[in-house]
């Protein structure tokens, strides 16, 4: 009797933990919703709540030709080409104004705009040239960071794993020095290293180089990994007279897959997300992704659609990958793989 | 396989060399040569990357950095951080360990949903977490803020830009940034106790408390020494959030030690008012080098016990 009363008791437990996770869960989803509905909410109303993205009241055509500019971000010379105006234009004339001096329908004007009312934030960024192409560089980057930066590693971890000789292990906590160093502390030596001495100021190969250095993490989940292996495997190859490189290339790198996939769903956030690189390294036409949304509140100023959708673009990727992954950060935690 | 080490490099060391030497040659010249570099630094007069005559100073920088104009940013930069620090290891605590024990008690079946969205702030650039911040409780335009203010929950809008307000704010907003990673480290740690272990104390009747002081907290001793000393070093070199909430432009309430640093080397470029290249140097290995001592300290304390 009293086992089933503990028995209930503990079971209530669960289902008040249960009750927990979701509300936290909520709780953690909400921010991003509202990035979401904000990159929608133009700015003139962005002192109103606003649960989903407010509805279009149409565009108004009291509206002057100069404020299209500083409030959505317009390129003004586009607009008259795509409208077919032509001559000079007051910025301050209203469009109804507009229309009826140059003898265009209202509703031309009016459709022409729509779009750009609520998606006005996508819209100036995906047109952005220096936007577009931060991301490209970015995924460049990262990319080649992680197969460049996941051989290098792999090559490390296959010397050290099984610490057959003292100064293995003396090289592995060498790396395993690197978690304790933040990359701030060290940012204006490496400048003077790779900026001034190399002259890679300004260059991509800068922000490339510091990012397939390695680290602890790298070396530590490739070493963990390659110690599984069976050394029979290595001496077989020996005994057939293949060298390690043939060793490395035929019969270890096939066998990393798995760490690699987990090493590249724990770098490609790291990589993706860097921010202090990018700003010391490159000139701000240059900037990598996040040096760039961070730079977005300078070029956009209040056009907080434009900066809320620069932020949306640079989580979307991450998330999609995340979601790709996700089995395997929760797969390796809940292992107990860590254990330090 | 043995070979004899006087007879010269062996066939198998030239191997290890070549397998090891490019990543090697990279990490010590990128993590390690670093610090060598900066010690001619800070004994010199070196104002900008550009600054070609450089003079060795002794410890003037030392002094300097301690006396008026930079001590009045210096000083109140290393309280913040000091505060920083202390705030956010609470947060490890309160949501990293408080979620890993709550995950623990749950079936593992519900484990994997919840444990994708905990961590998934984690994911997300720090950039994007202080720009998320000022998001959701900036005065005027801030979401929460304004939701809060419709449902009638708080008068007055919260203002994330006042100082008392973001002290508290910014290290609650970075613990739940950081509540997945700290609860893994967590979770990692109390699934690699014996079940016997748990299950004996149980017949002994011990309540969850005990076995909380007595088993799980001894059994988690690696992790909470690594979660530690991730939040000692994260918390000195927080950087991409405080530059999210504007610390490099106007918001003074984030502008931590490493802001400064980041500052006084990047933007003043050999400002009187600001500074020199080297007393940035200066400031962060004095702020810096008692860390990295503390941090390796603290894992090698962390062995000793594991064996």
């Amino acid at each position: 009797m009293h086992k089933n009363i503990k028995r209930k008791r503990y079971d209530l437990f669960r289902v008040f933990i249960i009750f927990f996770f979701l509300i936290y869960s909520i709780v953690t989803i909400v921010p991003f919703y509202f990035l979401g509905v904000r990159s929608l909410v133009p700015t003139t109303e962005a002192a109103q709540f606003h649960l989903v993205p407010p509805k279009l009241e149409g565009f108004n055509m009291d509206s002057t030709f100069g404020n299209m500019a500083t409030y959505y971000s317009i390129d003004l010379k586009k607009a008259k080409k795509e409208l077919g105006l032509t001559g000079y234009i007051n910025p301050n004339a209203t469009w109804s104004e507009i229309s009826k001096e140059k003898n265009i329908n209202p509703d031309k004007i009016k459709k022409y705009f729509r779009s750009y009312l609520r998606y006005n934030g996508w819209i100036a960024l995906l047109n952005d040239k220096r936007f577009i192409n931060s991301v490209i560089m970015t995924v460049i980057l990262a990319v080649s960071s992680i197969v460049v930066g996941g051989l290098l590693s792999v090559m490390t971890a296959s010397v050290l794993a099984g610490f057959r000789k003292k100064w293995h292990s003396w090289i592995y906590a060498l790396y395993m020095l690197q978690m304790i160093i933040s990359p701030v502390v060290i940012i204006i030596p490496v400048y003077i290293i790779l900026g001034k001495n190399l002259g890679l100021s300004n260059s991509y190969i800068a922000l490339f180089l510091q990012f397939i250095k390695g680290g602890a993490v790298p070396v530590m989940l490739f070493t963990a990994y390659i110690s599984t292996i069976p050394g029979t495997l290595k001496d077989s190859v020996q005994i057939d007279g293949g060298n390690r490189l043939q060793y490395f290339l035929y019969i270890l790198l096939p066998l990393v897959k798995v760490p690699f996939a987990t090493f590249t769903a724990i770098m490609f956030p790291v990589i993706w997300n860097d921010l202090l690189q990018g700003l010391v390294f490159l000139k701000p036409e240059k900037y990598t992704l996040i040096p760039m949304v961070n730079s977005l509140q300078g070029t956009y100023t209040t056009n907080y659609q434009a900066i809320f959708a620069g932020l949306s673009i640079s989580i979307i990727p991450v998330l999609i990958l995340y979601m790709i992954f996700q089995d395997l950060f929760v797969r390796s935690s809940l292992s107990g793989a860590i254990k330090g | 396989m043995k070979r004899n080490h006087k007879m010269g490099i062996s066939r198998d060391t030239l191997w290890d060399a070549a397998f090891l030497s490019p990543q090697i040659i990279l990490y010590f010249s990128l993590t390690i040569l670093p610090f060598i570099i900066a010690v001619p630094i800070i004994f010199s007069d070196q104002l900008s990357f550009i600054d070609n005559d450089v003079h060795f100073v002794g410890l003037q920088n030392f002094v300097s950095i301690f006396s008026p104009p930079l001590v009045n940013s210096f000083i109140p930069a290393i309280k913040r951080t000091a505060i920083f620090m202390v705030l956010n290891y609470a947060t490890v605590f309160i949501f990293g360990m408080s979620l890993a024990l709550l995950m623990y008690e749950t079936k593992s079946k519900y484990r994997k949903p919840f444990f994708s969205i905990i961590y998934l702030p984690y994911m997300i650039s720090g950039l994007g977490i202080g720009m998320l911040l000022s998001m959701l409780f900036s005065r005027d335009t801030g979401s929460i803020n304004l939701l809060l203010l419709k449902l009638g929950i708080i008068k007055n809008a919260i203002d994330i830009k006042n100082p008392s307000v973001s002290t508290w704010a910014f290290p609650a907003f970075i613990g739940w940034r950081y509540a997945g990673f700290n609860m893994a480290i967590f979770l990692g740690g109390l699934l690699s106790i014996p079940p016997e272990t748990i299950d004996a104390s149980r017949v002994d009747g011990a309540n969850y408390f005990q076995r909380l002081w007595h088993i799980y907290f001894p059994q988690m001793f690696a992790s909470i020494m690594i979660a530690t000393v991730i939040c000692l070093i994260g918390s000195w070199g927080v950087f991409d959030e405080a530059v999210g909430m504007g610390a490099l432009t106007a918001n003074k309430n984030v502008r931590f030690v490493s802001i400064l640093i980041f500052k006084l080397g990047f933007s003043g470029v050999g400002d009187a008012q600001t500074g020199t290249l080297a007393e940035a140097v200066t400031m962060s290995m004095v702020v810096n080098i008692p860390l990295l001592v503390i941090g390796i300290l603290l894992t090698r304390f962390q062995k000793k016990k594991q064996y």
